[in-house]
């Protein structure tokens, strides 16, 4: 139904039931605010959207009021100027505002000489926030020249020592947006508002990190905050991004939408992408993790050969005939080429058409063979069956199994915990307490390593109608946990939507054949949707462009199975991993990576690789859909995306085939054997589960190699060979534990042999 | 001189009032026994929006028409009992839960049997422990005797009432406030819409009334509605407290009709002021007031009634008579009432929170005789602003008292 | 320490009661006044089993402590003798009534005496107006309101509470 309103005399149709300021947003009409935000309900606090409604003396907000048939709006009449006015006055009254009003605001830059190495200009405009600022906006609007109010500066310290996120609250207006828009996705927000009355403010409780207080770091606050009150460590000091890239997440299989903020060839951030407001979301890893990935001082920059015990850099033309050197004396099937499964759909597809046609090889895998164990055919099976994370928004139940870690794919968190603010019930099963224990419904706990035991016994209660559980010792229960068993049973038994979560630490449980086979079992038993999240961002890219031994793929021309390596292999071709398993005398290891090997890998010769966000590329997410990766800087100094490093290979073996030129005819080749793979499509997962029936399989570890039940923290997420807290230094006080040593190469060839200081 | 009997402070004629064999003794429960087993919830509202009751905690809304605001499409619909008295000066309701318990709980079932509610609370300030552990007794004694409970009196009709104490916040007396506090949250103001009316207490349709408001309901259920408007005036009918205080003999509360002349109430109630000292100015609805200059004696011949004081651009609001004599110093109660607003404030919104330390900081600069020219007009530009843009009457309380407190008195004035 | 729920089941039991199922956290209020019986001040403890036993976030809670006057975070002495000092007690010498107990007790506000029995508080108004001056006293136990006092009147009851305390802990 609608209602005819004017605002400033221009006359609309609008919804009946909107709020004046939606209506106004939606007729492009302007009114100042600063508590609003399209992802939030109303707030009616910053008072700053007054206007003037006909016919009443009082002027209420328009955030808070809804339209009414014949109402008369102004907006910026001379009353709600002068009393906007007054109220921007009061806020700056509590906000550092000399970088409004100086005289000299326009011929600043100009004026002002810094010696600092920054991308703002710094003197009385300290902010960080400068030119980013919606306080400075809004003063464009509202025409301020000066503050006549006593002016007060609370005097906090700001606080530095989080990880990611640098708070100073003497900037804080109290929009309160970031307390909002934390409790409206996490079941705690870290921060809140403390006291009461002009005293409050917004702060963690008892002085506590924001790491004790419970914080994911996804950054949404520092999103959505509109002063310089909340920045990114990394980026503060780095300006306004000149570009802004449309891409795909590169971390795990969740292949979350997002932004790459670059300026000057420098990539300086990541936020999600939006597109509706609120939507989009990022954990850790993509949204505060790629600055430092991608300009690492261990970029390989230019190609490097060992002589010896010393490392060398040489040109593309030395480096290139070594390796055709090393690749011609390689007698046919003793050639293994060992590639990512985080490596784009490009890069696999060559890499497979490079050893199946050049190498004549079939020798190709991936590490997820040894990650899933004797598992990894059911692992591809339930990726070949699993849903989107969509289907969480209509579950009535849902069942979360291994989503022990807090920080990555911290997504699959705020979207079970949205579920649950809808209606839904979660039950979360798991030895040990992690982030769900703190709002599931319930909370099943297993023994540790009787997670299959109890997933089977759930399946059968689940459809047996059988209310009472007999206690029975051995069967991965222990007494305490009945009753909660038997409400997790009623809950899947009753008709509705099920869904079940696998989460990463499930797929790569040690017992995972058995766990998946209990949840393929538990799926048909109560008709569930199940979501499933492997760590590798391309892992059913892999198994699509085939790169695993034995796997049928059309496109290579004599697809047959190759002899085992009779003596280990001549030639480790090493394409985004890491390996570093004992050698042969005569192995000659190529590494081709963007990122200097690891202590314990020595190859022979190194290859610069383009990085994430230096071409132009695709992966396949965990539901199947085909996503674009767009190039947003160019790769640093002598480096080249891995595709065109294996064509030149070929080229000068002298194989056809090999001369594509960009990313896209790589993907019409693929195409001409996978017709349904095009951009944002999804592909026919049944050919994956198909291929997967082909899979050699690796046996699994012992169970006595499973985490004890105390130990709260899961291991870094690894990224083509590494754990990323090798490179991000704020994710190590989130991942406590072990660092890799990674060797430094010095910009002269040589190695520096100490390993990095890593400050806690 | 002889004082017609109390119709809500009754405890004053009958002693032991707060006993429920005494208060079944005088009539108690008879409306409560009337309504539920002979009227429909329709009737009652009727009842009381014919009597013209108004509101009692200072907003003056017809108490009735609030009844019959709620909506019906959504249930369940709940009462909540505002005992959050915390106005300066206020101090009426106190005297009605200690001595009167009853005659209030009884006129709360008759509010929920209106509205159909079947489920309400009293939120009670948390100062007034004692009161509030006196109270779960006697809804104890109610409920054994079949007041309270499932099936009332042999209907269908149920009702349990629970009480809740507050922790120390003024700004919990504002309804939505309260609402907030109840459920378990900061007690920030909410914006409206929507209305208790249609989202009130867990989203669902709430009446929240004061408790002088709902001790007035048995005596119209009983007596009917046109007895009722024999008492007060034409636009305010009823009984009324009225809390007297500050600077006069025999401060307390008083029942007189509205309409009472401020000098009965005074002069001759309150015994006049001390030492016979001058009257300098009244503060007619707590600090919350816009404050009467007493610079004549007509003044003092305004009836107590909300329409007449706002004649004379005051407000009754609770009707807490704060006497102020010609000792005190203006600024000095200035300072205290924009310091008590300070300390209550919730802090939400930028206007009350931001105006009233900018109010401050300039009254503590004139203090230390730092005083600026200007200083007058921009206290008086950031009240003006509280009152205009403040989120909830907090901020335009505090605006009353700084803008009519400088209009009339301050020693620097522009 | 021993938890709440250990301490006192029936009574969280009888305030959960009180509220429809699916709003437990209107019981926050009554077991944060529990849980400050104990020692007349909320404890990090305390705020995170309240936030178990209702399913909410202890951030939550703690924001809900901070917010009204009568919770505690910190330590204070076993009695609070909280005086009101607002306009209409003032104008009743309430003011003065407080500087001079001030001065008897040797403590200014907001600070506790030597004997850790009694910290002296301001409050703002206590519905007591017309019987100023007056104070309440708060205790893990509750409130209780002093009216009509005067200097001697409010001594000899710190007198008497000093009484009771020696009488209890010897």
């Amino acid at each position: 139904m609608s209602v005819q309103i004017t605002i400033n005399d221009q006359p609309l149709t609008v919804e009946k039931g909107i709020t004046i300021l939606q209506a106004a947003r939606l007729n492009q009409i302007f009114i100042p605010t600063l508590c609003d935000h399209p992802s939030l309900p109303s707030h009616g606090s910053c008072r700053l959207c007054v206007i003037e409604i006909q016919g009443k003396a009082t002027t209420p907000t328009a955030c808070s009021t809804p339209v009414e048939d014949g109402m008369s709006i102004y907006t910026h009449s001379p009353k709600i100027q002068a009393l906007r006015g007054e109220l921007f006055q009061m806020l700056l009254a509590e906000h550092p505002s000399c970088c409004l009003f100086c005289s000299e605001k326009n011929h600043c830059d100009e004026c002002m000489v810094t010696v600092r190495k920054v991308g703002v200009t710094t003197g009385c405009r300290s902010c960080p926030n400068d030119r980013q600022c919606e306080i400075q906006d809004l003063a464009e609007t509202i025409n301020l020249t000066q503050v006549d109010y006593p002016i007060r500066y609370r005097m906090l310290k700001a606080i530095h020592s989080d990880p990611f996120i640098d708070r100073d609250y003497n900037l804080c207006v109290l929009c309160g947006r970031c307390v909002r828009i934390c409790q409206s996705q996490h079941f705690s927000s870290p921060v809140t508002f403390l006291n009461r009355g002009s005293d409050i403010v917004i702060d963690t409780v008892g002085g506590r990190s924001l790491q004790e207080a419970g914080c994911r770091f996804c950054g949404s606050c520092v999103e959505i905050c509109p002063t310089g009150a909340l920045s990114e460590k990394t980026r503060k000091w780095l300006g306004k991004a000149g570009q802004q890239t449309r891409t795909t997440c590169p971390f795990c299989s969740l292949g979350c939408s997002m932004e790459i903020f670059s300026r000057n060839d420098q990539v300086i951030g990541g936020l999600p992408f939006h597109e509706n407001p609120g939507s989009g979301h990022l954990c850790v890893l993509g949204r505060f993790g790629i600055p430092e990935m991608i300009h690492h001082p261990n970029r390989l920059t230019s190609p490097v050969k060992t002589v010896g015990k010393d490392r060398m850099r040489v040109s593309w033309d030395e480096a290139l005939d070594r390796t055709v050197e090393a690749l011609a004396a390689c007698p046919p099937g003793q050639f293994q080429a060992i590639v990512s499964a985080s490596c784009s759909n490009e890069d696999l597809f060559v890499a497979q058409k490079f050893t199946r046609r050049v190498m004549k090889s079939n020798q190709i895998t991936t590490r997820a063979g040894e990650t899933y164990g004797d598992g990894f055919k059911a692992v591809i099976q339930l990726l070949g069956g699993s849903s989107p994370l969509e289907e969480l928004a209509g579950a009535s139940t849902v069942l979360c199994l291994g989503m022990d870690d807090r920080y990555s794919q911290s997504v699959v968190e705020r979207d079970v915990y949205r579920a649950k603010t809808d209606g839904a019930n979660v039950i979360t099963l798991s030895p040990r307490p992690h982030s769900l224990t703190d709002f599931a419904d319930i909370w099943l706990k297993p023994d540790p390593g009787k997670e299959a035991e109890v997933l089977r016994l759930l399946a059968q209660y689940a459809s047996d109608e059988k209310t009472r559980l007999a206690y029975q010792k051995g069967n991965g229960l222990p007494k305490a946990a009945y009753a909660a068993f038997e409400d997790a049973a009623h809950l899947l038994r009753e008709p509705g939507r099920p869904v079940i979560i696998a989460g990463t630490s499930y797929l790569t449980h040690p017992d995972n054949r058995r766990l998946l086979g209990a949840v393929q079992d538990l799926q048909k038993s109560i008709a569930a949707k199940v979501i499933a999240l492997p760590a590798e961002a391309n892992l059913l890219g892999s198994v699509l462009m085939g790169v695993y031994p034995g796997v049928e793929n059309d496109s290579s021309p004599d697809p047959k199975e190759s002899p085992e390596l009779d003596g280990g292999p001549c030639v480790t071709y090493l394409i985004g991993e890491v390996v570093t398993a004992p050698r042969r005398a005569n192995e000659v290891v190529i590494y081709q990576h963007f990122i200097s090997p690891p202590d314990g890998l020595e190859p022979d010769i190194l290859l610069p690789a383009a990085a994430f966000a230096e071409s132009s590329v695709t992966t396949i997410n965990y539901e199947g859909r085909v996503q674009f990766t767009a190039q947003a800087v160019p790769p640093p100094g002598e480096a080249l995306p891995t595709w065109q490093i294996l064509c030149r290979i070929a080229q000068k073996l002298g194989v056809s085939g090999f001369d594509f030129s960009s990313p896209e005819e790589i993907r019409s080749e693929i195409r001409g054997v996978q017709p349904d793979f095009a951009i944002d499509q999804m592909i026919d997962r049944s050919v994956l589960v198909r291929r997967a029936e082909h899979f050699r399989l690796t046996q699994t570890e012992a169970l006595d190699n499973l985490l004890p039940a105390s130990q709260a923290a899961p291991p870094a997420p690894l990224y083509m060979g590494f754990p990323i807290t090798d490179w991000v230094e704020g994710l190590r006080s989130l991942y406590p534990g072990k660092v890799s040593d990674s060797s430094n190469l010095e910009a002269d060839g040589t190695v520096q042999p100490q390993k990095m200081s890593i400050p806690r | 001189m002889s004082q017609p009997p109390h119709v809500l402070l009754r405890h004053r004629d009958i002693p032991h009032l707060d006993q429920m064999e005494v208060y079944q003794a005088h009539g108690g429960f008879s409306a409560l026994h009337k309504a539920v087993t002979t009227f429909s919830p329709e009737q009652v509202i009727l009842e009381v929006k014919n009597a013209g009751l108004r509101g009692r905690g200072g907003a003056g809304f017809p108490t009735g028409i609030k009844w019959g605001l709620l909506s019906e499409d959504l249930w369940p619909h709940y009462v909540v009992a505002n005992a959050d008295e915390s106005e300066p000066g206020t101090f009426k309701d106190r005297e009605i839960l200690e001595s009167n318990p009853f005659q209030f709980l009884e006129g709360l079932a008759l509010a929920c049997y209106a509205v159909q509610a079947n489920l309400a609370y009293i939120y009670l300030r948390g100062e007034v422990w004692e009161i509030a552990q006196a109270l779960d007794r006697k809804l104890s004694q109610m409920k054994d005797a079949g007041f309270l409970g499932d099936r009332l009196l042999g209907t269908d009709f149920s009702l349990h009432i629970h009480t809740h104490l507050g922790a120390g916040a003024y700004i919990c007396g504002e309804e939505t406030a309260l609402l907030e506090s109840l459920e378990g949250r900061l007690g920030q103001p909410r914006l409206r819409p929507p209305f208790p009316a249609s989202c009130g207490l867990y989203g669902k349709p709430t009446v929240i009334n004061n408790v002088e408001t709902l001790t007035n309901v048995p005596v119209i259920v009983d007596h009917g509605s046109a007895w009722y408007r024999s008492l007060g005036t034409a636009r305010s009918p009823g009984p009324k407290i009225f809390c007297l205080s500050g600077h006069v003999n025999r401060p307390g509360n008083y029942e007189v009709p509205l309409g009472t002349p401020l000098r009965k109430l005074i002069y001759d109630l309150g015994g006049g002021i001390p030492g016979g000292r001058k009257i300098k100015a009244i503060l007619p609805a707590g600090a919350s007031s816009k404050i009467i200059a007493v610079t004549d004696e007509e003044v003092l011949d305004t009836p107590l009634e909300y329409e007449s004081l706002a004649g004379l651009g005051s407000g009754l609001g609770s009707a807490s008579i704060i006497v102020v004599d010609e000792t005190v110093d203006m600024d000095w109660l200035l300072k205290k009432t924009v310091q008590f607003f300070g300390h209550e404030l919730c802090g939400k919104c930028t206007p009350c929170r931001v105006g009233n330390r900018i109010i401050l900081d300039i009254l503590q600069k004139m203090d230390c005789g730092e005083g600026e020219p200007d200083d007058m007009h921009i206290l008086r530009r950031a009240a003006e602003t509280m009152d205009r843009a403040s989120l909830c009457g907090l901020g335009q309380a505090t605006a009353n008292t700084v803008l009519s407190t400088t209009k009339f008195f301050l020693s620097r004035q522009p | 320490m021993k938890t709440l729920a250990s301490s006192y089941p029936q009574e969280i039991r009888n305030i959960l009661s009180k509220y429809p199922p699916g709003h437990e956290r209107s019981a926050v209020m009554p077991l944060l006044y529990l849980a400050q019986r104990e020692c007349g001040y909320l404890t990090p403890q305390s705020l995170e089993e309240i936030a178990g036993l209702l399913h909410i976030s202890m951030t939550d809670v703690a924001s809900i402590a901070g917010f009204y006057t009568l919770y505690h975070d910190r330590p204070g002495a076993k009695v609070r003798l909280q005086v009101c000092t607002d306009l209409p007690c003032a104008l009743r010498g309430a003011e003065q009534f407080f500087e001079t107990l001030c001065e008897n007790l040797a403590i200014t506000v907001g600070e506790t005496t030597p004997d850790g029995l009694i910290t002296i508080e301001k409050v703002t108004c206590l519905a007591g107006c017309h019987r100023a001056p007056l104070f309440q006293v708060q205790s893990g136990e509750g409130i209780r309101y002093y009216e009509n006092q005067t200097v001697e009147s409010a001594m000899e009851l710190v007198d008497q509470l000093r009484l009771q305390e020696r009488k209890a802990n010897p």
